[in-house]
């Protein structure tokens, strides 16, 4: 980190910001009305996180994303809301770490594709433990689809972002 | 900068075309079975219906209604109480493994095709 303390707080504070905004406008989007599976999200939250691991700092990112999944299930969700967002973004976490050692061949898409589908596969985890039935493993393809889609998504809005020179100079 | 795709953006997208594959693979394996039960779990219990009747019935689970309905084989979520309504919204199931999950009520519906005793059977 060549950046003052200063300016990795307020990065990290707007990143949580925009996070807890964008996990918002999910909760209020109804996706679930276009694309009728239990689950698919598009992620959007992931956004600030990802570029929070990559641009700024792992642990700054592991922050961001605590922090924003207990608010968010604060404000929005429930206790097992919040179970299935901690699953899914634990695994998306080990994920982004596993990602940073193969940097040099891989670009956002693949960051986020393959994040996508390890919330997807956490979140399958934890609805079977809460519903007691390993039957929830038969979405899971529909799921993994839907991560694909969705991961290329969210890396396309990733990727433009991450030039904006706040970033950049971070790096 | 990380813009462009790369070669592990192809082998990460590859893996889950292939897992997709595999998975899909073999729930068509495994469904061969003649799709006749419904299988009802609430918090480990698992009560059984018969496809081959019409049935219309209600659950409760951890304060939730569900109003349950089994018509020409095919089972579906027709009211629920509960804040989401994805149970509801996922409509019809008639396939073996095909499955109607119920997340703050505690409650997943799956097409079985094991013969179960119907120890239980509402009518």
């Amino acid at each position: 980190m060549t950046s003052s303390p200063v300016k990795r707080l307020s990065a990290d504070a707007m990143l949580i910001g925009v996070a807890m905004m964008l996990s918002y406008l999910e909760a209020i989007l109804p996706l679930s009305l276009i694309v009728p599976i239990p689950g698919a999200k598009l992620g959007l939250a992931n956004v600030a996180v990802t570029l929070c691991f990559f641009k700024i700092s792992p642990i700054d990112a592991a922050a961001v994303s605590l922090i924003r999944i207990s608010l968010t299930a604060l404000l929005f969700g429930n206790v097992q809301s919040l179970l299935f967002s901690l699953f899914g973004s634990v695994l998306a976490y080990i994920g982004m770490c596993i990602a940073k050692l193969f940097i040099k061949h891989l670009s956002f898409y693949g960051i986020s594709v393959m994040c996508a589908a390890l919330h997807n596969l956490g979140q399958c985890l934890a609805a079977m433990i809460v519903l007691g039935s390993p039957e929830i493993l038969s979405y899971l393809p529909l799921l993994l689809i839907c991560a694909l889609f969705f991961g290329l998504i969210t890396g396309a809005v990733i990727t433009p972002i991450s030039k904006i020179k706040v970033f950049t100079n971070n790096a | 900068m990380r813009g462009r795709f790369k070669i592990g953006d192809i082998i990460v997208i590859s893996t889950i075309l292939i897992l997709i594959a595999a998975l899909i693979l073999c729930s068509f394996l495994s469904a061969g079975k003649n799709a006749s039960t419904l299988v009802l779990s609430q918090e480990g219990k698992k009560t059984y219906y018969p496809l081959s009747e019409d049935n219309c019935f209600t659950v409760r689970s951890k304060g939730y209604t569900l109003e349950i309905e089994i018509k020409k084989g095919s089972v579906s979520v027709i009211s629920a109480d509960c804040p989401d309504n994805t149970c509801v919204h996922t409509g019809k199931i008639s396939k073996d493994s095909q499955i109607i999950a119920c997340v703050p009520a505690g409650i997943t519906l799956t097409i079985s095709g094991e013969e179960a005793d119907y120890d239980f059977v509402a009518g």
